[in-house]
């Protein structure tokens, strides 16, 4: 270290040749015994010296040296004629060294470079590969303008070299000429066409960089290789994945029309399965124009797909990135679980996938929901970490884990580093203000935080108080009060000034304290921030306007003072505030209007996600990552209304062809082959009446058909698309009718395997087969298993009942919770727990009192209640919360999650029928009166299941035309 | 992409510069400098930092910062990644990645940057295909170029990068094939004040050492494979195979690398496997505080735990602590207010514990909060997810491998944030017991100087873990079957504790604690009973 600074000296004072001789001995230091300053010249010409020799271990330990002072930053530039010499050198370290040299150095000394040039030229032709493709590397490397034809054609013959590893160098080559010479493009696009057309995997991520860099606009050249992009994909080095992976994205935008809305609408269509027939007839006319996802794009998303199980963040990132982008809606849920397992990583990785999870989770709360643990905040975590988790869990907030979430942050306020306690607060706010019910909860909580020992903690409270005050234009005297005696032993500015604007604000609400305030005030004036000074003078006008028997003098007083500060902005207030309110000649016309002008409604202050606007950026960008436009950086188009010509990627080749996956298909949610697909589709539905325990189960099982389906598209040709799309439709009709029969009666895990497993048998039959012919069968297939199914039903129920009656006696439900509200309204119920949570917040009476009632580690494992395919897009789920249940102390709480992943409001949504077993009873949730698309509520319900394992099942309705769909939920 | 790169270590000295284009002035460093300066600790700088003409793009390792130059739209994760790598590499080159390791190598540290990124574009970053390149540094081999002149740097293009699999390199050739699998699972943890837990999960590895010649192609495949929730590979793993039959099939690398990372998630059940009790007290208008940590097994599915290392970040007002270890030894920081305490392996007949008096600034306001622990452990030869190797097949070559595999669990980011960590007179249990009535036997329980109480359970339970605690003189018993065997009640008052696991088998059981006060026992003592069942439970008081 102690040379280092030494450097540094040398630096600032000595001219050049001190450095060098400085660095020399640095680097050398074992045989530092020279001085330092007298043997300067004499060092480097040590150097030349040694270079010139005719031992090639004197001339590697030269260029070691000066290798160690260009890593240093040193200049070393005096050696060029020197070190050039050798660059023909036999020694292949000396040979490396050399060129590291030239590389540095060439750009300054072009004239002497061009001496190296022949050596270069002869390289290039040298039979061993590494040699050529050095060659190559540095020759394009030394940005010496007049060699550029030289390149050029260098360039061009590389890039028709027998090695790919010397084709890589050539795509390389081709960025490092473009930007020494831009007037080369066309010439370097038809090199890089040519490279496109590459089949080696260790060439498709360079040139495919180089098409970034040189010519991303010319989207064309794609055209042919697209395919072969994506199939070669997960075979190509990670780096290269990525930037593959980010052009397609863009590709993608401009070739392919929206999954988004049209995919929706499709579902839609596909869900109505109760109406008659006729009704669906009518349906499907009026569908002129189906979404089908073109094969291409189907072909992206799929292959991609494996990436997210790569080892580098960087993939992992940017597949997830693809599939916000390119994918439809529902199926980018998959890219959460891996964009949480990186939240491992390094705090780098952390801080850029949680500033992208950030942006995520403000669009679709719903696919972070299930994480909302990940998101936990550790007292180890860096500050920066701490406070984009926190921003994450405000976004992922709702009215079903505030409660939970208040608790969490209620920790986070005690935490050390004050910077995140004052953030947390912040939070607080913001969720009080975007979950109504939680509000006056939430306000408390604050309030109690205003005898909080630490000062940062009482200003942040203080100031986030006064906005949520402003957004609640309710009464509330009693915190006005409470935060004007704060005004005597908080110093934290902010926190000054916001008091006194929310007592200017409601001045008239706390008539007699406000006067004195403002008397304290023009007494401690002077020494006060000037934030807080135009705050005084704001009071002191707005009561001079309100009550201006008691303060006209105070407030005069205080604007002599003002009009003499020193702060220009002060003054020209109290001009401003003099001019307006104090009656005089010159006073225009606006003094009438003064107190409307000060006493003015103000819109409250909208607090917001600091990354609401971040959605414009491509997501894994840098400029996503610093909000602003970075250099170079390219715009996600918008998806065009109608595609562009599909036709253009196809591809001479066969046996490319046949590697896409026939068209009928590909519109359907999951890709698979014919009859597999659809027998997953059944088992997919079948689940969601009733609730299989191997959820993760069924969905590895799908992965794995998913990966066969990809080999057995490759024998089954593509269909025509049209014919196949009616077919499908017809399919799901006959199969949604056998189900319903089925569905009447509650179904089980055990007929369910059953079923999988004959259709999962006659799939390998009928996988050869032609489509027809496995259609007929599946259908017949589905009606004999359904009616099985209503058999064995019976008998179970029977059973069910028999171990209902027993169960009864041995059951006793009794809650420790002392909130006994039989049956409540859910939001006021939510309330006094609350309150209770965040008087915990209060420090300085904080104990070992609070650490009750807290909830035990839950599994949040959730069951599907109804899927979104037999609720005609009406998803629902739901879990078991594991918390005392509000609503009566017998029950086991549930919540269910619902979502619309139609395109249209689903309208009231309630319970209906209720078909309960005896001994059980039900609270249910209130109607919800509309639901967005795309949204998703939780509700909780309550449900007394007497301790037993018997289902509840109730009708579920919504819409206008009364559907009614049966569902059950069994506690596990 | 990256444009240049800067080596620069904890005193803010730029030591080494690499160049991929143009020269990029240390100047432009400043701004890094800048953000440093405002960020507090180097935990905190900004890994993006935007500058008027460039982005710098920087990652902490080990003590030093490497800080790229980027001055285009780039992924900002690929050049972190990157960064990482670099840092990796160096540390499998020379053992460790500090600046006197990179200083004394920095011949092959340029080679390496030279080989690893052209023109800002990684090149060859597999640490296979650079070892044949350029020669790691070794005693031997210095010594023996120093008098040959023969050189590090390899002259022929390594097979790997032309092949498929550009992970391993041709040729390779052992007398003794071996190939070693270690899976270490650490267990990631908040247990809150409450002593529930908060969040976990179990996030794994597989380490393999690969010593085989040839190109083998290996399968690994798990007894229980789906026990793994979210995975990710090394590339050489051919995903297909593990889409479609959940078995790991890949031709490895050579040497040590890492297989596959997966975690298994909170959704399933976690064990955890130590329980923490401390509590810190301060005296009122005096500069001294008690301080006292218990430590004991919870879940350890019958294995030693070993290695367990506590750390207490003290308050700041904490001078200094003057501690009695019942077992291994502490230190206290006084300057980072950091309290180690080594505890070493847990015996079941004594639970380990810390206590002592802690000394505080005079005249310093007592601190707010509990000060949260961090706790470091390991269990050799388990797996705590239950994950289990089921066999490896190799293919392709005709020798025998010898193959073996470790199991090693520790403790990850296992953290208790302060406060208490009991339930105080509440039988709490997840849920539809009837609490009620236990409670009200403890609270009565607990005014009076002797206690018993015996309650009968019935279990539909899997795993159930119960522990009974209290202050006062006398055995805990139990007859909870199949339980693990209640530690013998220590002569002196203090701390009982009863840890119970059950088996899945155990449908029954008692529980059955009595304990005599001594008679000095205050009455507010409190007798605590913790129990928690991982499933409902139909419990029925006697």
């Amino acid at each position: 270290m102690s040379s280092n600074s030494f450097a540094y000296n040398e630096n600032s004072g000595g001219g050049e040749a001190t450095e060098l001789g400085q660095d020399a001995t640095s680097a050398i230091s074992n045989s530092g015994a020279l001085g330092l300053f007298s043997s300067d010249l004499k060092k480097n010409e040590d150097l030349k010296q040694m270079l010139e020799s005719n031992k090639d271990s004197a001339k590697l330990d030269a260029m070691k040296r000066i290798v160690g002072m260009i890593a240093k930053g040193k200049n070393a530039s005096e050696l060029f004629p020197a070190v050039v010499k050798n660059v023909a050198s036999k020694n292949i370290e000396i040979k490396k060294l050399v060129y590291v040299y030239l590389v540095r150095y060439a750009e300054e000394q072009q004239d002497l470079a061009l001496l190296s040039i022949s050596t270069f030229q002869r390289a290039l032709k040298d039979p061993n590969q590494l040699i050529r493709a050095s060659a190559l590397r540095v020759l394009s490397s030394i940005r010496v303008p007049i060699i550029v034809p030289i390149m050029m054609l260098a360039i061009k013959e590389a890039s028709a070299d027998l090695s790919p590893y010397v084709r890589k160098n050539a795509a390389h080559a081709i960025q490092k000429l473009y930007s020494l010479d831009p007037e080369q493009k066309e010439m370097l696009i038809e090199v890089i066409e040519k490279l496109l057309k590459d089949k080696s995997t260790l060439v498709a991520g360079s040139v495919v960089m180089a098409f970034e860099e040189v010519c991303p606009e010319r989207i064309d050249l794609i055209h042919k290789n697209y395919r072969k992009l994506c199939n070669l994909l997960v075979d190509v080095e990670e780096w290269g994945q990525v930037v593959i992976i980010h052009m397609l994205t863009r590709y993608a935008r401009t070739q392919f029309v929206s999954p988004w809305k049209e995919d929706d609408g499709l579902e839609d269509n596909e869900k109505n399965f109760y109406e008659s027939d006729e009704e669906q007839k009518e349906k499907a006319e009026k569908r002129k124009k189906p979404y089908t996802m073109d094969p291409d794009h189907r072909l992206l998303i799929r292959n991609t797909k494996p990436l997210l199980q790569s080892r580098n963040a960087a993939v992992v990132m940017a597949v997830a990135q693809l599939y916000w982008h390119i994918s439809p809606r529902a199926e980018a849920g998959i890219i959460s679980k891996s964009l949480v397992r990186l939240l491992r990583s390094s705090r780098e990785v952390q801080y850029i996938v949680l500033q992208n999870i950030a942006t995520m989770s403000i669009q679709r709360k719903g696919m972070f929901e299930p994480y909302l643990k990940s998101f936990y905040v550790r007292s180890t975590d860096p500050t920066m970490i701490k406070t984009l988790k926190l921003e994450i869990l405000t976004n992922l907030a709702n009215e079903a884990n505030i409660s939970t979430l208040l608790r969490e942050f209620q920790t986070y306020v005690k935490s050390q580093d004050k910077q995140f306690a004052a953030a947390t607060i912040q939070t607080i706010g913001r969720c009080a203000t975007n979950i109504l019910e939680v509000t006056d909860t939430c306000l408390n909580g604050l309030v109690c935080l205003l005898s909080n020992k630490d000062e940062i903690v009482v200003a942040e409270s203080v100031v986030v108080i006064k906005k949520l005050l402003q957004m609640q234009p309710a009464q509330h005297g009693e915190i006005i009060k409470h935060m004007a005696k704060l005004l005597d032993s908080i110093t934290v500015p902010v926190a000054r000034a916001s008091i006194l604007w929310l007592i200017g604000e409601n001045c008239e609400r706390v008539p007699k304290i406000a006067p004195d305030v403002l008397r304290k005030m023009a007494k401690s004036f002077t020494n006060e921030d000037d934030l807080v000074k135009l705050q005084i003078l704001n009071l002191g006008a707005k009561l001079y306007l309100t009550n201006s028997k008691q303060t006209k003098l105070l407030t005069q007083y205080i604007l002599n003072l003002g009009k003499y500060d020193q702060n220009y902005d002060i003054r020209d207030r109290t001009r401003f505030i003099r001019q307006l309110i104090v009656p005089n000649e010159k006073s225009g016309a606006l003094s009438k209007y003064a107190k409307k002008i000060f006493l003015a409604q103000k819109p409250a202050p909208l607090l917001e996600s600091p990354f609401k606007d971040r959605d414009h950026f491509q997501l894994g960008t840098l400029s996503h990552t610093l909000n602003t436009k970075a250099t170079g950086y390219m715009e996600l188009s918008n998806w065009p209304e109608v595609a562009p010509d599909p036709s253009v990627r196809n591809v001479e080749v066969i046996e490319l062809a046949k590697e896409w996956t026939p068209s009928g298909k590909a519109k359907k949610e999951k890709p698979a082959k014919k009859f597999y697909s659809e027998s997953e589709e059944e088992e997919d539905s079948s689940n969601s009446s009733s609730d299989s325990e191997s959820d993760s189960g069924s969905e590895s099982g799908k992965q794995g058909e998913e990966g066969d389906s990809e080999d057995s598209s490759e024998d089954s040709s593509s269909d025509s698309e049209s014919g196949s799309e009616s077919e499908a439709e017809n399919k799901k009709t006959a199969k949604r009718n056998s189900k319903s029969k089925g569905r009447g009666d509650s179904e089980d895990g055990e007929t369910e395997n059953e079923k999988s497993e004959t259709s999962d048998s006659s799939s390998g039959d009928s996988s050869s087969i032609e489509d027809s012919s496995s259609e007929s069968e599946s259908k017949s297939e589905s009606e004999s298993k359904s009616r099985k199914v209503t058999k064995e039903k019976e008998t179970k129920i029977k059973q069910d009942r028999n171990l209902v009656t027993k169960n009864v006696s041995l059951l006793d439900l009794d809650d420790f919770n002392p909130v006994s509200v039989p049956i409540a309204h859910p939001t006021p119920a939510l309330s006094p727990s609350l309150i209770a949570d965040l008087e915990g917040l209060n420090l300085s009476t904080s104990s070992s009192i609070i650490n009750v009632s807290t909830p035990v580690f839950v599994p949040m494992k959730t069951h599907v209640l109804l899927h979104r395919m037999s609720g005609k897009g009406l998803a629902a789920h739901y879990f078991f919360p594991r918390q005392p249940c509000i609503f009566g102390d017998k029950m086991v709480s549930v919540q269910v999650t619902l979502n619309n992943t139609t395109d249209q409001k689903i309208e009231n949504i309630h319970i209906g029928e209720k078909k309960l077993p005896t001994g059980m009873e039900m609270h249910v949730f209130n109607p919800i009166e509309s639901l967005e698309p795309e949204g998703s509520i939780t509700v909780s319900m309550g449900i007394d299941f007497c301790d037993s394992t018997q289902t509840a099942s109730f009708q579920l309705c919504f819409g206008t035309c009364r559907r009614k769909l049966m569902s059950k939920i069994r506690e596990k | 992409m990256i444009h240049s790169l800067f080596l620069i270590n904890c005193s803010g000295d730029i030591f080494l510069e690499k160049h991929w284009k143009s020269v990029v002035s240390q100047s432009v460093c400043d701004y890094f400098f800048e953000a440093q300066e405002k960020a507090a600790d180097v935990e905190n700088v900004p890994p993006v930092i935007s500058t008027p003409h460039h982005y710098l793009i920087s990652i902490y390792r080990d003590k030093l910062f490497f800080v790229s130059v980027i001055q285009t739209e780039v992924p900002p994760l690929f050049v972190i990644e990157f960064l990482h790598r670099v840092a990796d590499t160096f540390q499998d080159y020379f053992g460790e990645c500090s600046e006197a390791a990179i200083k004394d190598n920095v011949v092959i540290v340029y080679e390496l940057l030279e080989e690893m990124l052209d023109n800002g574009f990684p090149l060859a970053t597999e640490s296979n295909i650079l070892k044949e390149l350029i020669k790691p540094p070794t005693i031997l081999r210095s010594v023996v170029n120093s008098i040959t002149g023969s050189s590090n740097v390899g002259d022929t293009l390594p097979t790997g990068q032309l092949s498929n699999i550009p992970w391993r390199r041709a040729g390779v050739k052992y007398t003794n094939n071996e190939a070693y699998f270690d899976v270490v699972e650490e267990i990631d943890a908040i247990i809150d004040k409450s002593g529930s837990t908060v969040f976990a999960e179990i996030q794994g590895v597989i380490d393999a050492c690969i010593k085989l010649s040839g190109m083998p192609d290996l399968s690994l495949s798990f007894m229980n494979p789906r026990l793994l929730d979210d995975v990710s590979f090394h590339p050489c793993i051919r995903f297909k195979r593990w889409e479609s039959e959940r078995v790991l099939s890949f031709i490895p690398p050579d040497g040590n690398f890492r297989l596959i990372s997966y975690r298994v998630s909170s959704q399933n059940l976690v064990a955890i496997p130590v329980y923490v009790k401390h509590s810190i007290s301060f005296k009122e208008n005096s500069s001294c505080g008690r301080f006292d940590i218990t430590i004991g097994p919870k879940q350890n599915m019958g294995k030693t735990i070993e290695g367990i290392t506590v750390t207490v970040h003290m308050p700041k007002v904490v001078l200094n602590m003057n501690l009695t270890p019942t077992q291994g030894s502490y230190t206290f920081d006084p300057v980072t207010k950091v309290l180690t305490w080594d505890v070493g392996k847990i015996t079941p007949q004594k639970l380990p514990s810390l206590k002592g008096l802690v000394n505080l600034q005079s005249g310093a306001p007592k601190p707010e909060e509990n000060p949260s622990l961090n706790i470091q452990f390991k269990i050799q030869q388990l797996a705590i997810s239950g994950l289990k190797v089921n066999r490896l097949d190799m293919y392709g070559e005709k020798y025998k491998p010898f193959k073996g595999v470790k199991y090693v669990t520790k403790a990850g980011k296992f953290q208790v944030p302060p406060g208490a960590y009991w339930y105080q007179g509440v039988f709490l249990t997840q849920r539809s017991v009837n609490p009620a009535s236990v409670r009200i036997l403890i609270e009565a329980a607990s005014a009076s100087r002797t206690v018993s109480f015996t309650d009968c359970m019935r279990f539909w339970a899997l795993w159930t873990s119960i522990s009974v605690a209290c202050k006062g003189r006398g055995p805990l018993r139990h007859s909870v079957p199949d339980a693990a065997a209640p530690p013998p009640g220590r002569p002196e008052p203090g701390v009982h504790c009863l840890s119970l696991t059950c088996s899945r088998h155990a449908r029954t059981g008692h529980i059955t604690g009595g304990l005599a006060g001594s008679p000095k026992r205050p009455r507010n003592w409190p007798i605590i009973v913790h129990a928690t069942l991982q499933r409902p439970l139909v419990y029925t008081p006697s």
